[in-house]
């Protein structure tokens, strides 16, 4: 006979540990090609699971309290990965905040003029670091705190989306494969928690409930997967250029102005 | 088949598509894609399991007591060709046993048995219908909903409360008036009741040897218990009387009317139920009990004809028990008349509002109609038996007080 066997509290949040690391890491790998080499994004690595891990961490607190810590998070990031120089024993100081402050009036400029893959020079990476833990931890909050796992996934899938607008480079469906495995990790993790607020679940499975829904779950996700990766075969102009040139500067786009004067 | 959430995954994986498209990013499309596509997969998966799904609903018991514990077992089959996921069950209930029943069965695998169960405590008699039962296939990322519905019923009698009038009385309340009052109704068993002469096959032990001697014929004596003796039980359902169908008073009758019923079924007596709308009939004390469970408050106003009739049946050796509110005056004539072709006559007058609750003045009216009907019924050779609904019948029955005027008249 079957027992009654939810899905412990514990369980629920290893896989929601799980699944905000994963999506963490795939955002960080994947918007990390934007600097070169890969120490660059081996720190970028580093910042997005350490703002997951303090967005799980914090999830029983108060929204304000977790920004707090994540905040304070955040300054220590970007002390060790852009300024390193000016911490004390890694902790920001005035310095930092003079440094950062000075780097993020240049970002605009640096934006402008450097091409992707760019140096990991201050601005960008303070950019790049700031943009990435925003990312991390809204998607958290907006996935696990407010149940909406799909409004979860748009600030890191920006990030994915805009490292690969800015590259011209040979087609990678390796980071949106990766992506999408922590985004069908987080929705499976939501679909959980929503099953088990129909009833009490009840499940012969030695494993429980999580185990024997997750086997049904690896075999949806890995076919729905496969379909993906396999999509650049099948779809018709995957991987071509966007039908919306966003990169060319304004003043560099050929306009039409209403406002012409014919005349002989 | 898709769920609002299978839905909105499937336009959220679309919108990214074209997003893709106009900024031109490959890892975007393939993300849109592989999210496009979970929930037509989930969908696909979900159908192919619920293709054969039994389930079977069982009952612990189909016949409880108010209070008692039910347990439902739901018996759940997979004769699909794969393991279905999650499983969402909603036995839907009558409204007084509670909301519907929800319950989640995990993976079950193909060919596999697998049982759940949830439990009820019914605390208002009834006939209940439990189901129908609907099943939600879903899938385990909760995109998809299959809606399957299983028509059967299983039926739960909750029978009204009994009280056990044959226990040991309260210390308090004095040593034995209980079984006098039980005596007093049920004045039949092994008492004298006439003397015959002997017929072939009698009882020799029975032979009446004073009479043998006055009469100079083999007379022998025949005691109530060699006839059948019979109760009947008159339930007035009037709404004007103890109210409507489950407020207090009248389920206290319900519970008085089951509970002197099933004392004289104990004692051998043939059970006979009669309402203010239906004849009496006879029953056994099961169907007794059942005809109870399932009584509802009547909308006539006048208690007349009901009394014709059951007068049309009396007898002397039918004992007779009357479950109503304190009659109104103008009914005690009737009354009174009704039972004099009867045996023992018990009447059992509930209030149909606790006094004590009652502005002063509709206090004192209910009061005095107790007391009068009271009084005039025990000069008929009535026992009366006044309760509170609050009350229980078993806190009255040991008690002596209650008819000091029959034991004067």
């Amino acid at each position: 006979m079957a027992h009654a066997a939810g899905t412990t509290a514990r369980t629920h949040r290893l896989i929601g540990l799980f699944a905000a690391l994963l999506l963490a890491a795939a955002t960080a790998l994947a918007f990390g090609r934007v600097f070169l080499g890969t120490s660059t994004t081996m720190k970028l690595l580093g910042a997005a699971i350490a703002a997951a891990g303090l967005a799980v961490a914090f999830e029983r607190r108060s929204l304000l309290l977790s920004t707090v810590a994540s905040g304070i998070g955040l300054a220590v990031a970007v002390g060790l990965i852009v300024f390193p120089g000016s911490t004390w024993y890694g902790l920001p100081t005035g310095d930092t905040l003079r440094a950062a402050l000075d780097a993020a009036a240049l970002v605009g400029e640096q934006a402008r003029i450097q091409a992707a893959p760019a140096e990991p020079i201050g601005p960008l990476l303070l950019a790049a670091v700031v943009s990435l833990w925003a990312a991390v931890f809204s998607a958290h909050a907006l996935a696990f705190r407010a149940g909406s796992p799909l409004l979860g996934l748009i600030p890191p899938v920006a990030l994915v989306a805009f490292a690969d607008t800015v590259l011209e480079e040979f087609v990678k469906p390796l980071y949106g494969a990766l992506f999408l495995a922590a985004a069908l990790l987080v929705v499976f993790a939501d679909g959980l928690a929503r099953v088990q607020g129909w009833g009490p679940v009840w499940s012969s499975a030695r494993k429980g409930v999580a185990g024997s829904a997750g086997r049904g779950a690896r075999r949806l996700a890995l076919t729905a997967l496969g379909v993906a990766v396999l999509s650049p075969i099948v779809v018709p102009g995957f991987g071509s250029k966007a039908l919306v040139d966003f990169g060319t500067p304004a003043e560099d786009r050929v306009a039409i102005d209403p406002f012409v004067s014919v005349e002989a | 088949m898709l769920a609002g959430r299978g839905v909105t995954v499937f336009v959220t994986g679309l919108a990214m598509w074209v997003a893709a498209r106009l900024l031109g990013s490959p890892g975007l499309e393939v993300v849109a894609i592989g999210i496009a596509a979970l929930p037509l997969l989930a969908a696909f998966a979900a159908k192919r399991g619920a293709r054969h799904i039994l389930v079977r609903r069982r009952l612990s018991d189909v016949r409880v007591t108010p209070g008692s514990r039910v347990t439902v077992t739901l018996d759940l089959e997979n004769r699909s060709p794969i393991a279905t996921s999650f499983l969402l069950l909603e036995d839907r209930l009558p409204t007084p046993l509670g909301r519907a029943a929800r319950l989640v069965i995990g993976a079950i695998r193909e060919g596999v048995h697998e049982q759940a169960s949830y439990t009820l405590v019914p605390q208002s008699r009834g006939r209940y219908l439990l189901g129908p039962l609907v099943v939600d296939v879903s899938d385990p990322f909760a995109l998809t909903r299959l809606r399957l519905e299983f028509p059967d019923r299983d039926e739960l009698l909750v029978t009204p409360e009994v009280e056990d009038l044959g226990a040991a009385p309260d210390p308090s309340s004095g040593p034995s008036f209980g079984a006098s009052r039980a005596r007093q109704l049920f004045r039949t068993g092994e008492e004298y009741y006439t003397m015959r002469q002997y017929q072939e096959g009698d009882d020799l032990r029975r032979i009446h040897w004073p009479s043998v001697a006055r009469t100079g014929e083999l007379m022998i004596r025949q005691d109530e218990s060699s006839r059948r003796a019979s109760g009947l039980v008159f339930f007035d359902t009037r709404a004007a009387g103890l109210g409507r169908t489950h407020t207090p008073a009248f389920e206290r009758g319900v519970s008085v009317a089951a509970s002197v019923g099933v004392l004289l079924a104990h004692h051998g007596f043939v059970l006979r139920l009669g309402t203010t709308d239906l004849p009496a009939a006879a029953l056994s004390e099961e169907r007794f009990l059942d005809a109870l469970t399932g009584i509802s408050h009547a909308e006539v106003r006048s208690i007349g004809p009901a009394l014709a009739h059951m007068r049309s049946g009396s007898s002397p050796d039918t004992s007779l028990v009357f479950v109503s509110a304190p009659p109104v005056p103008a009914e005690l004539g009737s009354l009174i008349r009704a039972g004099a072709g009867f045996g023992q006559k018990l009447a059992v007058l509930i209030y149909p509002t606790d006094p004590d609750r009652l502005p002063p003045e509709r206090q004192a009216q209910i009061e005095g109609r107790a007391s009068q009907a009271r009084l005039s019924l025990a000069r008929a050779g009535w026992d009366v038996i006044v309760l509170p609904p609050s009350m229980r019948l078993q806190e009255r029955w040991h008690t002596p007080l209650e008819r000091p005027l029959a034991r004067i008249v």
